[in-house]
């Protein structure tokens, strides 16, 4: 059986449905009381994995960006470098917390951390401004979003209705 | 080889971040951010990181509560993990968040599309 040409991914696709992954993950992750701390726990840690797979799709963007601060660089993206190094570090430090006051997620592993209460206090904090940063950064990017959103989700669900019949049999031809 | 080692350098600012924190914490300025402000009442937490001992127990709970307004255990937001059963009662909280960002977004939408709109080109 002759094996199907490869698609080739469509990267603005890709970032777009994954960026909606992590947004829904980080609102479940910012609400414990609703998911019981078990699932805070594990869905926090596999969040911390897919953001590094965002890092790493966005690579380019981060060494442009980095390599070009002090040098030209359009004011909007200097804005949104410096917003996206608090959220770097507000994560890191909310997921390092995290870590530390784990009271499922690490002793299922056989880990156990003396978590005190300044890294619950500070893992409280860094969730607060969390909503803020992820907020702003999404504000941001909302042309991108809307768009994408236009694009793959809205046009395609339109665009259902008036998909032109199958063209088995060609198209009669008025005399 | 190319994605590994970016993963190595995200790991190596992630290794920066944390240890900055853990050094911030030592040297007790963190107590006073996640203790609304309050670190200078907690000296002993300062003090005894600096000297690499480790921590007391939080000091005089009851007090902390009756004197800061804080929650039981001398910080924000209630008793330690009690309010993290989950349960549909939680969905509020993902609302109250959705409306926080969305008030983020409408504000910095509003702001940028004046901006565009004072700064259109205009006919001479
Ligand atoms: C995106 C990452 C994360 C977010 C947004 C987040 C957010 C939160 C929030 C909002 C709370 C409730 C604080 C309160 O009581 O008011 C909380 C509590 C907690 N989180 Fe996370 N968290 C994250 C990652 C983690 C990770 C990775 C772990 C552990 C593996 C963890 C363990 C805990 C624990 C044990 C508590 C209970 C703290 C307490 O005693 O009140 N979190 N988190």
């Amino acid at each position: 059986m002759a094996a199907k040409p490869a698609r080739s991914p469509n990267p603005t696709k890709t970032n777009l449905w994954l960026d909606v992954a992590l947004f829904a993950a980080m609102l479940l992750a910012l609400a414990p009381a609703f998911t019981g701390l078990a699932i805070h726990e594990w869905l926090s840690l596999a969040l911390a994995a897919t953001c590094v797979l965002h890092l790493l799709l966005h690579w380019a963007w981060i060494v442009t960006a980095l390599t070009r601060f002090f040098g030209r660089l359009a004011a909007q993206s200097r804005i949104n470098l410096v917003l996206n190094l608090a959220l770097f570090i507000d994560m890191t430090v909310l997921m390092f917390t995290g870590v530390m006051i784990s009271r499922e997620a690490l002793p299922l592993l056989g880990i156990t951390l003396a978590g005190d209460r300044l890294w619950t206090g500070l893992h409280r904090l860094t969730a607060d401004w969390a909503v803020y940063i992820v907020g702003l950064h999404v504000a941001v990017h909302w042309k991108w979003i809307l768009n994408g959103f236009k694009r793959y989700l809205l046009t395609p669900i339109l665009s259902l209705g008036r998909r032109p019949a199958p063209a088995a049999v060609a198209p009669e031809v008025e005399a | 080889m190319k994605t590994l080692l970016r993963i190595f350098l995200i790991a190596l600012a992630v290794a920066a971040v944390v240890g900055g924190t853990i050094a911030l914490a030592r040297t007790g300025a963190l107590s006073a951010l996640s203790f609304g402000g309050r670190g200078g009442e907690f000296g002993e937490f300062r003090q005894f990181n600096e000297s690499g001992a480790a921590r007391p127990a939080f000091p005089d709970f009851q007090r902390v509560e009756g004197q800061r307004g804080l929650g039981e255990g001398g910080f924000r937001g209630g008793p330690r993990g009690e309010h993290l059963d989950g349960g549909i009662f939680g969905l509020a909280e993902v609302g109250k968040n959705l409306v926080i960002m969305g008030v983020i977004v409408a504000a910095v939408v509003a702001g940028s599309l004046t901006l565009n709109w004072i700064r259109r080109p205009r006919p001479a």
